[in-house]
């Protein structure tokens, strides 16, 4: 008899521990399962509305890669030869009449 | 009665049913097809990914082939049709929208035109003319609801056209070549047409040969939107794989380019020439730094020149060389050993052939005469003669070696092999004739290439273009490549000095500019027209290098029908005008 109440008293303790385990385990879980849902939401929807601004940034790109793009070609045809050499003539800079190429072997400058 | 209230409750419930079915049947069987490229369209979103065309730059990275935006103008007709005013028909809209685009899309077209600036009025009015019936053609196919009016509009053009805020036109966006330095190097370049499917295709030059790597493939990208079109980024995307047009460097030196041109188109001119070509090459490495021919072609305008214009003839050209194949004769025969710089020949009279007679240019006889005497009075009966001592075979194998007969391997779409006669139809005449370069075809590039040879010391290079293919990520270079080693060094600086003699002492040593030392050769060949040479009408040509220590360019001028008919008066005076440029601009002292 005695040996039976010990028992019942022990498992009654058992028991005791457990369910104060269990529901506060649950009770983790279930705010941790709120949290990252609510987060889950928060992200999806940010994720969701953040394509107009990557889109907006799409858009600003294309229109500086354009931009560059007309510069360039702006730049390549003022940089022509044909170009520079028709606003030299309107600037009224001629040609040398005649160029001597003289060769560097010896230095100019011997000493001072 | 109660009865009878519950039979028609369920007669109403079951034809609600029906009704139901029925309505999804027509959602979901008869209009699906409707339904689902909605739907589709509401919550997808197709954007291109444009891939355009690689550029073609110069040797210091200048654009010479680029791209720029242009716009397809386009019409839905259901929208202008929306938009009629009251008591407005279809045909008076259309005259009064044709009357609102049509100034902003006929200076476009004027400036498209070659020389605008030297059309006539007429030309103008009937140019203008033509547009407004084309617009108004396009804009009467009623039963059609979208139609193209204006195919590579600029971006000034579609700005002006928007602002006009006219409901029923469109632009689509396409991208269009651009040549910044206009006709420069367009014999080079090529240009970019249409093929059959109406994508971008290169003719010509450096874009018809590459393009495969210049050509860009663009791809679309799906992706989910939301209400406002906005893409759902959560969403996975979809995409074909665009291919990047890759750019290409090429060799050509600009200035080196534009004084060619500049002085081709001055001579070509002034000579009455029916074409002309200039080719400058380096000859230790094979590299073309630059090429031309007259007339020249817009590239951007390419619709507008006949074939004959936009041919390079560089390259394509074959003509028989004349006295300037003496240079080549002369080397193979001193490598064989058949003759040396000092060996006399007789030279004292025409020579006679089967049927045949061969004179000299000018009917006068140098007897006794070395090597360098024959190419300074570039006598046909001594060239004559070092072909005779060589024999058929080493003659043949040693024009063949010089590349002659075969394409050289350019990296240009067009080139030409020459024409060289079987061996078994080489006659006792075609020797003696081949000695002084008739007989036989060429092409101008084969011909620098020959000479490069002379000027390199021995070696046949590949002519190339392309230095440089440049992907995202690394430079692909081109290296020099030699083909074979033709002639000794000894044999290329023994001809270096004979050729050299030939231009100091030769024809028009008046015109050398003092100091240069250039060796080289003029040619006149008479054209064969219907199995007969017309004298009056004649390639005048000249080939060089130099300088003469340590040759950096060798340089091929060729004029077609030129007047006079003389190389030694109309070549080769263009060859020492952009010499002496070249001197100046590469810093060569003279003597």
């Amino acid at each position: 008899m005695k040996i039976i109440k010990k028992q019942t008293i022990k498992n009654v303790a058992h028991a005791g521990t457990g369910f104060f385990y269990y529901s506060k385990l649950i009770i983790f879980l279930l705010i941790l399962t709120i949290g990252l849902l609510t987060a889950r939401i928060y992200f999806s929807n940010q994720l969701a509305i953040s394509g107009a601004r990557v889109s907006y940034y799409e858009n600003k790109i294309g229109q500086l890669k354009a931009d560059n793009s007309s510069i360039e070609n702006q730049l390549s045809q003022k940089s022509s030869l044909a170009f520079v050499d028709s606003k030299a003539s309107q600037l009224g800079l001629v040609k040398l009449p005649k160029v001597q190429v003289v060769k560097s072997t010896v230095p100019v400058a011997l000493s001072q | 009665m109660k009865n009878w209230r519950f039979s028609v409750i369920k007669i109403f419930f079951l034809l609600l049913v029906l009704s139901l079915f029925g309505r999804l049947f027509y959602w979901q069987i008869v209009n699906y097809n409707k339904l689902a490229v909605a739907a589709t369209s509401q919550h997808l979103s197709t954007i291109r990914i444009d891939s355009p065309r690689g550029r073609i730059l110069s040797s210091d990275g200048n654009i010479l082939a680029g791209n720029q935006k242009a716009y397809l103008l386009y019409a839905l007709i259901p929208d202008i049709k929306k938009n009629l005013q009251k008591g407005e028909s279809y045909s008076e809209k259309v005259d009064e929208l044709v009357k609102q685009i049509e100034p902003i899309l006929f200076s476009e077209t004027l400036a498209d035109q070659v020389e605008p600036e030297k059309i006539s009025q007429k030309d103008k009015e009937t140019l203008e003319a033509n547009l407004i019936n084309k617009l108004k053609d396009s804009l009467s196919s009623e039963n059609l609801i979208w139609v193209p009016l204006f195919k590579k509009l600029s971006a000034p053009g579609e700005d002006q056209i928007k602002k006009l805020k006219i409901k029923g036109l469109g632009f689509e966006e396409e991208s269009e070549r651009f040549y910044p330095e206009g006709s420069l190097a367009s014999s080079l370049v090529g240009f970019v047409g249409k093929d059959s499917e109406g994508n971008d295709q290169g003719y010509f030059g450096l874009e018809g040969f590459y393009q495969d790597q210049l050509q860009g493939q663009s791809a679309t990208l799906t992706q989910e939107v939301d209400a406002s079109g906005q893409p759902i980024l959560s969403v996975e995307e979809s995409a074909s794989r665009p291919k990047q047009g890759l750019d290409i460097e090429t060799t050509i030196d600009r200035t080196v380019q534009y004084t060619v041109e500049k002085y081709l188109q001055e001579s070509g001119k002034k000579f009455g020439a029916k074409n002309a070509s200039v080719i400058v090459m380096d000859p230790k490495t094979g590299a073309i730094l630059a090429l031309a021919n007259y007339p020249n072609y817009d590239p951007g305008k390419w619709n507008q020149y006949s074939d004959d214009i936009r041919k390079n003839n560089a390259i394509a050209d074959v003509y028989e060389p004349g006295s300037t194949f003496k240079g080549v004769t002369g080397s193979i025969a001193i490598n064989s050993g058949a003759v040396k710089p000092d060996t006399i020949c007789p030279c004292t009279g025409p020579i006679k052939i089967d049927k045949y007679q061969v004179e000299t240019w000018n009917n006068k006889y140098n007897p006794n005469s070395n090597m360098a005497a024959i190419l300074e009075h570039s006598d046909n009966i001594g060239a004559a003669f070092w072909a005779q001592q060589l024999g058929k075979d080493k003659f043949i194998k040693g024009v063949k070696n010089f590349g002659f007969g075969s394409l050289t391997g350019v990296d240009l779409q067009g080139e030409e092999t020459g024409l060289l006669k079987a061996r078994q139809d080489w006659g006792d005449i075609d020797l003696v004739t081949g000695a002084f370069g008739q007989g036989l075809s060429v092409t101008a590039l084969q011909l620098a290439d020959a000479y490069a040879v002379i000027a390199n010391g021995g070696k046949l290079m590949k002519p190339y273009v392309v230095s440089k293919v440049i992907t995202k990520d690394k430079e692909i270079k081109t290296a020099p490549v030699q083909v074979r080693e033709i002639i000794k060094k000894e044999t290329a600086e023994q001809m270096q000095q004979l050729l050299l003699s030939a231009v100091e002492q030769g024809e028009a040593k008046r015109i050398i500019p003092k100091g240069m030392r250039v060796a080289g050769k003029t040619g006149t060949a008479q054209i064969p027209l219907k199995g007969q040479y017309d004298p009056n009408k004649t390639v005048a040509s000249f080939v060089g290098f130099g300088p003469i220590e340590d040759p950096k360019f060798v340089m091929v001028v060729k004029y077609v029908e030129p007047k006079p008919i003389y190389g030694a008066e109309t070549a080769e005076p263009t060859f020492f005008k952009i010499a002496s440029e070249l001197y100046n601009y590469w810093g060569i002292p003279t003597n």
